[in-house]
């Protein structure tokens, strides 16, 4: 049965997704809930609660209030809250668990009522606490950009990046470097110190200039938001990012490529994103590649794209066969190039494992129980906030430094 | 993220003089800040405590991956299931069914079959109106050999009825009436409690008494949990596990004692005659002659509090002290029972004030009106941490700054402040702190000089304040241990 868990946790849900994707933009994040979704999201989902805090509250709906739906506290509630703040909020956002949608809460009218009450603008990201993680940062990004990007008049501060638009000639910047927006950046996904760094650092290296960040580190930042329109293309670092790039490549233009870079000379990502017409297929020249399936299977059971990127590099390095599984909820019209599998749930992922007594399986710690344990079989952990949470946090591992794909590479060609 | 730059100042709301506060709903409720301090047991550690008793719940992903995780950090992932419906499934009217369906498909892949289960329905389902006594017999229809305990985890409710916590302690009490017999007269059982009981009054009593005390801390086996139903006495500590002890008791035919964790002479005092009446009624024993002993024993250990907090006023002097309710159950009566022996508390944090505690409060509106209750859930405290420490009530009260302890910050940090309990730390940054909750499992005068003891320990060693975000305090965990048994199974972290 699709819908039980006998051991395995769920993956982080689109709540957590939307307040994590939200955290660093300087706004204020309401979730409509009586209480679970926030502790869930700041004590598994969140590892900035302690030390860089966030504007991020619940409702404390009460039974009362949701059946007689009023949503009157609610709107009134988050006045209150604004007027009491140390700073005006930057934007307010509103999302929810599961009672709020049953009882038909109208959030884009409190979104709209909210904004023409308090001047701030203000967005409703769909949800229920019913999705994943993905999917909720996905729609909070596509949000703050239909909000921001584009409108320096929506924001308090104005356009004020490293690369402004006057600064632009011809789609590119004065300086010629080709300019990026990152999507798709944020801790339930590269949760490891210093990753956001890190990638600033490859890009910087490699001759790209960051226009924005969706959402992590000095680049994430709302001031950067009104320009980002402007930038030559999109780097894609997780199923999260999609949805934002899809928006600005239809709005804007930009194309976009998906793939995680790996600080690695010969890595295709850094080079299909300075290329004159962006790809994001990349992952697909299997047989370019040279896949050979003479040898047992590496099986990636990750976030796709980071699965997806890892096992291009161990094709291309080593000829091995890959199987990369998607075990995040599926969007038909959002393949992520690359994937061989989208499966969901513990049963359908058991009964697809057990298939590969042989495979050397790359996943998170979590998985284990669910793995084939074979004496052939081997496995090597890549654990991610989004599935273990802070379990294994000191195992985090930072995948822009580099060194990352040598000990991938190593543990592989070990005994 | 908050920017530094933004100091708050000005109106807050989530403080108030003790004068302006009362009992119950002591804050008005708004939007709710969570802080990053876990260390308090939730629904999930409780029920964990019940060996060979299985936990499945039934929500959607959010809320849900809260309670498995807690599992998990704890080591336990295998005594929790879930089963997650999806949004056309709970739109369609299919609840009931995939409810039904899912419990019964986790409990038939379990590699053992669990002698009892803990069962959580959600807010969802109350809300969309499930017949939960159709789903609940439904199951226990496909499983009559497995006891079923009709919990729920449904926070919806909780401001305005039972919480989950105390319908949950009810289930667990309740089951002890099915083998309750024969009564067991040599025997007293502590139930609804998180924590072991230690350095307790009580306890000290029974064990004068030659009565074996039953804890669900000291049992190996379902079996032996049950068998805590034949004590002719049960007793519990806790507030939350009051709702259900004298029904659960009652079922069973059993006498029950409700002994919260006073810190007033007075009602401690109280409390342990209503306790030696009830073992005299049931041993026949002379009352008045019980009560003499007892008093004896009261007068000690009141001359032994006495002399506790003589000494440790010479250690802790006046270091600002703040008090919270996560390791103190009676905050208002704790910092009473303090400034009453000349220490120097400057802040209560508590989000409500207990009925119990109505006296405590009328003593210390009378004697300290402009102490300061701070609220841990307020949204406005989201910014305690920025503000600076004792110079804010000075400023919010307009009191002399030399009665609050001087107009520094505390934990980042040019004054030493001594925190009682994790949530103080938290808020006050000080790493000189009690490290407790639910006061420790002590009580009674015994508990209180336990409790000034680890405040002097706290005050001479200062600890790492962030151990405060981890889950379920005294429980066996991963999340500080890390990942051995995984690296003993030839895994490999690519770290």
């Amino acid at each position: 049965m699709k819908e039980t868990y006998r051991v395995l946790p769920v993956w982080a849900g689109d709540v957590s997704g939307i307040a994590g994707a939200l955290y660093e933009f300087g706004g204020m994040t309401v979730i409509h809930d009586p209480s679970g979704c926030n502790s869930t999201y700041n004590t598994h989902d969140e590892l900035r609660w302690y030390r860089e805090p966030s504007s991020i509250f619940i409702s404390g709906l009460n039974m009362k209030d949701a059946v007689l739906g009023n949503d009157d506290r609610f709107i009134s509630d988050i006045l209150d809250t604004v007027g009491s703040l140390p700073a005006r909020p930057e934007f307010i956002a509103l999302c929810n668990s599961p009672v709020p949608w049953l009882n038909g809460t109208d959030f884009e009218a409190i979104a709209a009522i909210l904004e023409h009450k308090s001047g701030i603008p203000s967005f409703y990201v769909p949800s229920n606490g019913c999705h994943d993680y993905a999917r909720g940062a996905g729609l909070a990004w596509k949000k703050l950009l239909q909000t921001f990007a584009g409108r320096p008049e929506t924001f308090a501060g104005g356009g004020q990046g490293e690369a402004t638009a006057e600064q632009f000639d011809g789609g590119k910047t004065d300086d010629g470097a080709v300019s990026v927006n990152v999507l798709g950046m944020m801790t339930l996904d590269y949760a490891a110190e210093g990753s956001a760094h890190s990638l600033e650092t490859l890009l910087r290296k490699r001759g790209f200039r960051i226009q924005s960040c969706l959402g992590l580190g000095d680049f994430a930042d709302l001031r950067r938001i009104p320009d980002c329109t402007r930038a030559d293309v999109s780097l894609v670092l997780s199923k999260a990012g999609l949805l934002p790039a899809r928006y600005l490549r239809d709005k804007y233009g930009i194309p976009y490529v998906t793939g995680v870079p790996l600080a690695d000379e010969s890595d295709p990502v850094l080079k299909s994103l300075g290329d004159e017409k962006p790809q994001s297929d990349f992952n697909e020249k299997r047989h370019a590649d040279g896949e050979q399936d003479s040898h047992s299977p590496v099986i990636f059971i990750t976030e796709p794209v980071l699965g997806a990127s890892l096992a291009a590099m161990v094709r291309r390095k080593t000829g091995r066969k890959t199987i990369v599984i998607d075990p995040l909820e599926t969007d038909p019209s959002a393949q992520i190039p690359g994937v061989d599998a989208s499966l969901f749930g513990e049963e359908e992922i058991e009964a697809f494992l057990a298939r590969f007594p042989d495979a050397d399986f790359i996943c998170d710690p979590m998985y284990d129980s669910i793995l084939p344990h074979e004496n052939r079989t081997r496995r090597f952990f890549l654990p991610t906030l989004a599935l273990s949470g802070r379990i294994y946090r000191k195992h985090f591992v930072n995948y822009f430094e580099k060194g990352m794909s040598d000990r991938l590479l190593g543990a592989l060609a070990s005994g | 993220m908050l920017r530094s730059s933004n100091t708050p100042k000005g109106s807050q709301n989530n403080t108030i003089r003790i004068r302006d506060a009362v009992t119950g709903r002591t804050f008005p409720w708004g939007l709710e800040y969570n802080c990053p301090v876990h260390e308090h047991w939730n629904i999930v550690h409780t029920g964990m405590l019940i060996p060979e008793c299985h936990q499945i719940y039934i929500c959607t992903d959010n809320c849900l991956r809260g309670v498995i995780m807690t599992a998990d950090e704890m080591n336990a992932a295998e005594r929790i299931s879930s089963v997650m419906p999806d949004e056309t499934e709970i739109f369609d009217g299919r609840l009931e069914e995939i409810t039904i369906r899912g419990i019964i498909d986790v409990i038939r892949k379990l590699p053992k079959r669990p002698r009892a289960v803990q069962l959580f329905p959600v807010c969802m389902h109350h809300f969309i109106g499930c017949d939960m006594r159709y789903i609940f017999d439904q199951v226990e229809k496909q499983f009559p050999e497995i006891d079923f305990m009709e919990c729920f985890m449904d926070p919806i409710r909780q401001k305005l009825t039972t919480t989950p916590e105390q319908r949950q302690r009810y289930q667990m009490m309740k089951v002890l009436a099915k083998k309750a017999e024969p009564e067991d007269l040599s025997k007293v059982s502590i139930v609804g409690e998180n924590l072991r009981v230690q350095d307790s009054d009580f306890t000290e009593l029974l064990q004068q008494e030659g009565i074996r005390i039953l804890q669900v801390q000291d049992c190996q086996s379902y079996d032996e949990y049950l068998a805590m139903g034949q004590s002719f006495l049960w007793i519990t500590k806790s507030p939350l596990s009051r709702y259900g002890l004298e029904k659960a008791a009652s079922l069973a035919g059993r006498k029950s004692l409700y002994l919260p964790v006073a810190v007033n002479y007075e009602e401690i005092d109280g409390q342990l005659h209503a306790l030696v009446k009830l073992l005299c009624e049931a041993s026949g024993r002379s009352l008045s002659e019980s009560e003499k002993k007892l008093d004896e024993w009261i007068a000690k250990q009141r001359f032994l509090t006495e002399e506790a907090f003589r000494n440790a006023r010479k250690i802790i002097a006046d270091t600002p002290i703040v008090v919270d309710y996560i390791c103190e159950p009676r905050p208002v009566g704790f910092a009473r029972l303090l400034l009453e022996h000349h220490f120097h508390v400057v802040r209560i944090l508590a989000d409500q004030i207990s009925p119990e505690e109505a006296g405590d409060l009328e003593a210390l509106k009378e004697a300290y009106p402009d102490l300061a209750l701070m609220s841990t859930s307020a949204s406005d405290s989201l910014y305690e941490r920025e503000r600076p420490f004792v110079s804010s009530e000075a400023e919010r009260f307009g009191s002399d700054p030399a009665l609050v302890g001087g107009t520094s910050h505390c934990g980042f940090a040019k004054k030493k402040i001594l925190a009682v309990g994790p949530k103080a730390s938290f808020f006050t940054g000080s790493p000189y702190f009690v490290n407790a909750i639910e006061a420790d499992g002590a009580s009674g005068y015994m508990g209180i000089r336990h409790m000034l003891r680890l405040m002097c320990d706290a005050f001479l060693a200062p600890k790492n304040p962030e151990i405060v975000t981890g889950k379920g305090l005294g429980l066996p965990g991963v999340w500080n241990a890390g990942d051995k048994d995984i690296e003993k199974n030839g895994a490999v972290f690519l770290t």
